[in-house]
This record gives structure tokens, C-alpha cells and sequence, in this order.
């Protein structure tokens, strides 16, 4: 479950309140030193209501595809080429090519996703600098931009061709629902630092923008039936057709089976989590229009354990939960240009998703519609669009999990509007101002204003600077739920004689929303064999979730009426202040015309009650050994990057932490003819390692292991 | 969700007013065909292999190419001594007034031809070696070996393979992998 009020804080009670408590020894000073002075911020996201980015991002992206030459564009890989729109898409495989974007930003392409071995979209992330990426169990990922992470990618908003892809009810993207298949993927649009101006609240720390391929009848079929170690398997297909007119009809889908992770300690190995989706699109395209209409149905069956305070027993107890889920999603877009660089657009999309669980019931229902403008004045670059979500979500605990929502249902509505200008002042310095209104049931209203600045001192060197504000509107479940038991402190005899069992109890009522200010700098440089893209950032959050004890313990009686445990109440809070500076550097070189190399690190330090660093590196090799073989060689390093660990706490965790790790992903492209090709895999090389906690009814940390893969793809 | 509460007033009327704003018609050209056409030539000579009896002098692979774009021309010129496999990339324009076309044509290894010298082509197919890649573009009705095409906004491909088996030429799976079926 997502965002469920407190059941961050499980985790974080765990890692720093029970220690704390079993130093101090008395309930008393526990409330003295514990609650009170400790914040524990909480998942939590607004639905968003904005979607400006693809309009926004494609006429960035189409001003720099004119200055882009053959000589740029025969870095690529020949397949991204192929890919490539003419009219809308860039040279830039790498932002760090892009070099006019006034904002740190890096793009993923198919064959980037191809080269790395990924085999899902979140694998493919790790490419980018500045976000992490690790895994919980075998269909539960943390992701995060520049710190601030967790299960539910809080603070990032993440979208698939326009849509926003997470549910306001619990504030989080759950990954699982985006179990695209990869030969679908056109690319990843990854923008690091807010961005909620141009594209909506919520895009505090980042956008991650799933742009998948149209259909397109003159494209071949395509078989994938892969097959590895530790079952895995799957298989995949997809085909475009001549619909009648103009229009294209593509169908894909994908079946799928991951093998389950087992926790460092033995004590639990997961069953194999198995996904599958099918979708059919629609589309209608010339010189002058755009239109697109896609249906979706997906699902997922995944058995992660979850742990959970039992008020009756007054013990945690561990339990795998067997998780069913299903949904759908209805898209419907249109572009219309009215000049090369003037069009207007509309987008809707309507998604359900139905998830069965052991302990609960989740069920919401999203509809989502868009209208922008996007033209050109003189030196002025103009966008405007409005953007209304309405989010309708029911959460049905059931008897045997200890929580509450009140009310089950609820539909919570938001809309907003945007305005930008891009303002070329003269030919070397570039001016951004943009701002945005939203407006949500669950918050009050939000102004994000942004202001950037591009100066272009000759063609190979960039320097950009931005200052901004953003804001993250609340989640449902920071305000519905009700009797959450949160943590379980044991009793320390003799001054502690009776358990403590900390009850979340919804919100104080002065609803805040948390906001980021932030400044960044950025440069960019270009040489004849590669290019060179360096950030800095400086984030101050203010008014973030916390939670705070409330009233004195009571002595809570059982059934013999014999003392049981004492109840402590806390509630949220918006009243959190924190900060947190980062660097990423991000390089790309051809070092010969068959060997490619891409190379990012990035360093986070946040500071909230004590300091905490956090770094990661990526670095790819692929070698084309002849026209139809590759080779790719992928490194991974990662330290300090326990999502929850560099978000929120400084503590270790009773059920193991991640481990700071390096790890090598190698695979063998090999084109046998034009109907086959053959992908040899090995990922995770190195030993194994755990990642990431779950935030939220934590059990032990579990374990990535070495895989081998083989992928055979049929094209006909 | 209630939909005449977030259409009404302030945000709509705002929304329209800066929309006839924007919505005057402004023209830019965009050159990013001409890059992506000039990137593909580049390729098309990384992709394929020439017959083994085929010459190329001082290791140079002449792309010779017949357009009156300047654009084009452009974009050729910034991929030239570029290495090509075992070559080097060598950009020849045919439409310059002081050589002989003729004698030009000898030495091509690519020779594109874009769509307003198709009746050029047309006239002059004999002329054309038995060691050179044609390569056409737009409507013809003489499409070379490979034959670039625009069509929803991208530049596709399509590759005669028979022809090009027949001259001892091969071209890599991938290339025709990423090949394109003439739509009908």
C-alpha cells in the first residue's frame, strides 16, 4: 500500500524511536527527548494537475534539434536516428547534448535501455545522474531525484505520455503499474530540480517522463521470448497496422515473471512476482495534426511481506501479503499545429486500478484533461495551459490489518493553470520566467514562480542558472486515517513496566503544503569527442509532514481488564525545515567511431537533524565489435543511498539497511540476420546485496542477486 | 469531478485570452531533416559492405551527392573526413559548376540523388557504376538501393536487398532490420 500516514514512520520509529526509548528508559523522557523534538516527515504527494511538460519539453527540444548537425547527430546509435521525428524530437540522446535546456536534464533512449540490459523502466533510470534507483522486494522499487526518494518516488512527478502516473489517495507512483514493455519505450525524459512551474506541483525534486513509441505500419513485428536463471521468463510482441484512412492501429503486450528476492536473514523468499500488460493505440499524423488514442489493461501478482503492530497480541506481526491487482487506462490526445512553431493541444486520460490484498482493499479511479498553447512572438517563446485531475479512491481495510481510513471513499479534485515565456533577450542570453496557480481539494492554493537564465558565450559552452519555488500538495492519507499503530516500543522493566504502542491519528488540521526553494547552476561544455554537463543545486524545504506526540500515554486494559500497553497519540504536522546541496556530473564520449561511453556521478548531502551523504556512478560501455554485434559493459556504484536513510534518518534499522555497492551489468547484442537478434544478459554481477527498505511496514532488507538472461528478438 | 466549477470564470477567460495571443502564426524553418538525411547517408556507408573489387582511392569513400539544398549541402559538409569503417568520408557535390559530372560519377561510392534530380537520375542510370550505392530520396519513380522516404514525421528507409546481393554489395542484419516496408 502507498503512503499510508505512519507507515513511513514505522520504519523511522523503528530506526531511531526504539533505541532512543531503550537508552532513556522512561516513557516520560521519551516524549521529553523523542517526539517532540524528533520530525518524522511522511510520503506524500499531490495528485497534480498541470501537465505542460510534453508540449513545453518537445518546443525545447525542436529550438535545439535546428541547431543540431549530421556531424552531432552521428553520435547517436543509427536505431535512435531511426526513431527520431523530424519535426519534434532532438539530437540530444543525452541532455548533455540538448546544450540549450536551462534546466539539468537527461534523456534515456531505446538503445540506451538496450545497451544497459534493463528489464524494466526503473532499471533503466539508474542511467541518469542524480537519481537512485533500488529495489525492495521483486516488484517494489525506491526511486528518487536528488534525495527524497522512497517507495513512491515522493517529490518526483512521474508521467507516461502526458499522463500522471500516481495516485493522489497515497501520494506515490507505484512502479509496478508501469510494467511497460521496453520494446515500447520511444525514451525517458529525466528532469532533475522543480520544475513545478512549467509542469505542475508535485515536480519538486524531479520529472521522469515516459514517452512511448507510436504505431507505425511500416515498422516489423516484433517476437521477444526470453528465458534465465532463477525462472525467469516472459515473452513479448508487438505489431502495427493500417487501420483504414489515415490511421495506424499498434497492439502490444507482455507476459512476465520475476524471480522473488529472499530477505538477508533467510527467514522469507518471496514468490515469483508476475506482470503482464496489453495495450492498443490508435494514431492519425501528418505535418499538420497529431492524434492519439491508446487502451491499456495491465496486471501484477506479487507476495512481498509486510510486518504491522497487532494491537491485540501487542506484538509485530510478519506476514506475506498476496497482492492481486488489475487496471486500465483510456488516452485521447490531439495536436493541432497551427505554424511550425504554434500549435494548441488537448490531452485526457481516464485510469483505474483495482488492487485485492490480504489487509486491505484499494481501488481509484483517475480522470485527467489538459489543454495547452504553445507559440512563438518575436523573441518571445509563449505556453499556457489549464489542467483539472479529479482523483476518486476507496480504501477498504480489512478486519486483520490495524488501521483506518475515513472516510473508505473519497474523491478529491484539482485543477490549475500555467503560464511561461521564454525570452530570447539577444543571441547569447536567454531568459525564462514562468509561474503557476494550482488549486486542490486536500490544500490551499499554491503560486510556483520560477525564473531561468541560459547565457551561450560561444557554441560550445553553456552556463544556466535557476532559482525557483515548488510546493507538494497532501495526500489523502495524510489526512483520513485514523488509529494507525505506527510503532511498538517494548517494555523495559523496571522503569518502562508496560509496552508503548504509538498511534498516528490523522493531522492537526493547519494544512500546509511543504515547499522547496531552490537555486541551481549549471554548465555545459562540448568537444569534438564528447560533451560535459556539470550541476550544482542548494534545496531548502520548509513546512514538511511531521508527526508530533500528542496528550499523555493512556493504559490501555485487555480483555481481562489487565493492563495491556499504553497508547500514545501523535498527529501530523507541517512544520518540518530541512535542506539538502548535491552536485552531478554527467559525460558522454565517442572515444572511437565503434566505442561509446557514458559516464554520471552524483554526490547528495542532506541536512536535516545530522548531516547525511549519499553518492552514485553509472558508467556504460558499448563497442560496436562489428555492424551487427555489441558489446556493453555497465557499472554501478551506490553508497549511502538507503532511500529512507538519506531522506529522513540517520539511524540504522533493526531489519538490516542497504549496503553501499558495486555492481556490473554486461550483455551481447548480436544480430544474426534481419529476423533474429540475440541478447545474452548478466546482471547484478557481484555479490549479493540489499538496497532498500520498504518505508512503510519494513520487514528484513532483501537481497539482489546475479541473473543471466537470454533474449531472443523475431522481427518479421 | 465537477467540470463547470474548474471551467468557470477567471481560469478560462485567462486561459482564452492568452491563447488568441499566442495564436498568431509565426513561421521557423526547421532544418533537422536535412541533419537527420545527412546522418543517415553517414551510416548507410558504415551498414554496408562494398564489393571486394571495388576501389577506393587513398582509402577515401567519395558520398557524392546531387541536391540543390543548401541545407543539405550544409550538413554534408560537417560530417566530411568523418572515418566511415576502414575509410574516410569524403563529401562531393555534383551540382559545382567547375567539374565534369562525368567524371565525378566514376569515383562515387554513395551517390544520393534527392527528389528533384529524380529526372536527372532517370536519364542518366547507365552513367552510374557498378560499385556505387544509389541512394534516392522522395517521390521517383527510379528509387536506388536505398530509398529514403519522410512519412508521420520521421525519415524511413526502405533497402532493395536483391539488387544489392546481385552487385556483391551486403548490407548488416541491423540495417535491414531497421528497414521500413513501403507503406501501401
Amino acid at each position: 500500500m502507498s503512503d499510508v500516514p505512519g507507515t513511513k514512520i514505522i520504519h523511522l520509529a523503528r530506526a531511531i524511536l526504539l533505541p532512543a526509548a531503550r537508552l532513556k528508559g522512561t516513557t516520560e523522557r521519551l516524549i521529553d527527548t523523542g517526539f517532540t523534538t524528533m520530525n518524522y516527515p511522511l510520503l506524500r504527494k499531490s495528485a497534480l494537475l498541470i501537465s505542460l511538460f510534453t508540449a513545453t519539453h518537445s518546443l525545447s527540444f525542436a529550438s535545439d534539434t535546428s541547431k543540431s548537425t549530421a556531424a552531432d547527430l552521428i553520435e547517436m546509435d543509427f536505431e535512435e536516428l531511426v526513431n527520431m521525428s523530424v519535426e519534434v524530437q532532438s539530437a540530444g540522446k543525452n541532455l548533455t547534448r540538448a546544450m540549450d535546456l536551462p534546466y539539468a536534464a537527461f534523456v534515456i533512449s531505446a538503445s540506451d535501455i538496450q545497451n544497459s540490459g534493463s528489464q524494466s523502466i526503473v532499471e533503466a533510470l539508474r542511467l541518469a545522474p542524480g537519481v537512485s534507483v533500488n529495489q525492495i522486494s521483486a516488484g517494489e522499487w525506491a526511486v528518487g531525484i536528488r534525495g527524497v526518494g522512497g517507495r513512491f518516488s515522493r517529490f518526483v512527478l512521474v508521467m507516461v505520455d502526458g499522463r500522471i502516473a500516481y495516485n493522489s489517495a497515497f501520494s506515490g507512483v507505484n512502479w509496478d503499474e508501469l510494467n511497460i514493455p521496453l520494446q515500447e519505450i520511444d525514451h525517458i525524459e529525466i528532469i532533475r530540480g522543480p520544475n513545478a512551474a512549467a509542469w505542475g506541483a508535485n515536480a519538486v525534486n524531479g520529472i521522469i517522463h515516459i514517452i512511448t513509441r507510436q504505431p507505425d505500419k511500416t515498422r516489423t513485428a516484433e517476437l521477444d521470448v526470453w528465458g534465465g536463471s532463477s525462472n525467469r521468463a516472459g515473452m513479448s510482441v508487438s505489431k502495427s497496422f493500417a487501420a483504414g484512412g489515415d490511421w495506424q492501429l499498434g497492439v502490444a503486450g507482455h507476459v512476465t515473471q520475476i524471480d522473488g528476492l529472499e530477505t538477508f536473514d533467510k527467514r522469507y523468499e518471496e514468490p515469483a512476482h508476475k506482470t503482464w500488460r496489453t495495450s492498443a493505440k490508435l494514431t492519425n499524423a501528418d505535418e499538420n495534426h497529431s492524434t492519439n488514442i491508446a487502451f491499456e489493461i495491465f496486471g501484477a501478482r506479487q507476495s512481498p511481506e509486510w510486518s504491522w503492530v497487532d494491537y491485540n497480541t501487542v506484538q509485530t506481526r510478519f506476514s506475506p501479503i498476496n497482492e492481486k491487482k488489475t487496471g486500465w487506462v483510456l488516452q485521447a490526445s490531439h495536436q493541432q499545429n497551427i505554424s511550425s512553431s504554434t500549435y494548441w493541444k488537448v490531452r485526457s486520460s481516464l485510469d483505474r486500478s483495482d488492487r485485492e490484498t490480504d489487509l486491505y482493499d484499494w481501488d481509484s479511479l483517475n480522470l485527467q484533461v489538459d489543454a495547452e498553447v504553445v507559440g512563438k512572438a518575436g523573441d518571445h517563446l509563449l505556453s499556457a495551459g489549464i489542467n483539472t485531475r479529479s482523483t476518486d479512491s476507496t480504501i477498504a481495510i480489512k478486519e486483520n490489518f490495524s488501521m483506518a481510513f475515513v472516510p473508505e471513499q473519497r474523491k478529491v479534485n484539482h485543477y490549475g493553470i500555467f503560464v511561461s515565456d521564454v525570452y530570447q533577450v539577444h543571441s547569447k542570453l536567454q531568459l525564462t520566467l514562468s509561474a503557476r496557480l494550482d488549486r486542490s481539494e486536500l490544500s490551499e492554493t499554491n503560486i510556483q514562480p520560477s525564473i531561468r537564465a541560459l547565457w551561450s558565450p560561444d557554441k560550445n559552452n553553456r552556463f544556466w542558472f535557476a532559482a525557483s519555488q515548488a510546493s507538494s500538495t497532501p495526500s489523502r492519507a495524510i489526512l483520513d486515517i485514523s488509529n494507525v499503530p505506527y510503532a511498538l516500543i517494548p517494555a523495559q522493566q523496571p522503569a518502562q513496566p508496560f509496552p508503548i504502542i504509538l498511534i498516528l491519528d490523522g493531522h492537526t488540521g493547519d494544512k500546509k503544503d511543504t515547499q522547496l526553494k531552490a537555486l541551481e547552476l549549471g554548465y555545459r561544455k562540448t568537444f569534438n569527442t564528447f560533451n560535459f554537463d556539470f550541476t550544482l543545486f542548494d534545496f531548502k524545504y520548509s513546512d514538511e509532514v511531521t508527526a508530533v506526540l500528542t496528550g499523555e500515554p493512556e493504559l490501555v486494559l485487555d480483555e481481562n481488564f489487565m493492563p495491556s500497553y499504553l497508547r500514545q497519540s501523535a498527529l501530523f504536522e507541517n512544520s518540518q525545515d530541512f535542506s539538502s546541496t548535491g552536485a552531478e556530473i554527467s559525460i558522454h564520449a565517442s572515444l572511437t567511431d565503434y566505442w561509446s561511453t557514458q559516464f554520471s556521478l552524483s554526490a547528495l548531502s542532506v541536512e536535516k537533524t545530522e548531516t547525511v551523504k549519499s553518492s552514485n556512478a553509472s558508467l556504460l560501455n558499448s563497442i560496436q565489435i562489428n555492424p551487427d554485434i555489441r558489446l556493453n559493459f555497465w557499472l554501478r556504484y551506490s553508497r549511502g543511498y538507503d532511500d529512507t536513510a538519506s531522506a529522513f534518518a540517520t539511524n540504522t534499522d533493526i531489519y538490516g539497511t542497504a549496503d553501499n555497492y558495486l555492481i556490473a551489468d554486461a550483455s551481447i547484442n548480436w544480430s544474426l540476420s534481419p529476423a533474429l537478434s540475440l541478447d545474452f544478459i548478466a546482471n547484478n554481477i557481484g555479490e549479493k546485496h540489499g538496497e532498500a527498505l520498504r518505508e512503510e511496514f519494513a520487514t528484513a532488507v532483501m537481497l539482489v542477486e546475479p541473473y543471466a538472461l537470454l533474449k531472443a528478438r523475431f522481427s518479421f | 469531478m465537477n467540470l463547470a466549477s474548474i471551467f468557470n470564470a477567471n481560469f478560462l477567460k485567462a486561459f482564452l485570452i492568452l491563447a488568441a495571443f499566442l495564436c498568431t502564426p509565426v513561421t521557423a524553418k526547421d532544418q533537422s531533416i536535412f541533419a537527420l538525411r545527412s546522418a543517415y547517408l553517414f551510416y548507410f556507408s558504415h551498414f554496408i559492405s562494398w564489393p571486394e573489387d571495388a576501389e577506393f582511392d587513398n582509402n577515401n569513400l567519395n558520398l557524392c551527392a546531387l541536391t540543390d539544398s543548401k541545407n543539405d549541402r550544409f550538413q554534408l559538409k560537417t560530417i566530411e573526413n568523418k572515418t566511415a569503417g576502414t575509410h574516410t568520408l569524403k563529401i562531393v557535390f555534383l551540382d559545382d559548376e567547375n567539374f565534369s559530372t562525368e567524371k565525378r560519377i566514376d569515383t562515387c561510392q554513395i551517390l544520393y540523388i534527392s527528389e528533384e534530380h529524380s529526372n536527372w537520375l532517370k536519364n542518366n542510370t547507365s552513367r552510374i557504376g557498378k560499385h556505387t550505392l544509389l541512394i534516392t530520396e522522395g517521390q521517383t519513380s527510379s528509387p536506388g538501393f536505398i530509398h529514403l522516404y519522410t512519412e508521420n514525421s520521421k525519415l524511413k528507409f526502405e533497402i532493395d536487398n536483391r539488387k544489392l546481393i546481385d552487385l556483391n554489395f551486403k548490407a548488416s542484419s541491423k540495417l535491414l532490420r531497421l528497414s521500413r516496408k513501403r507503406a501501401p
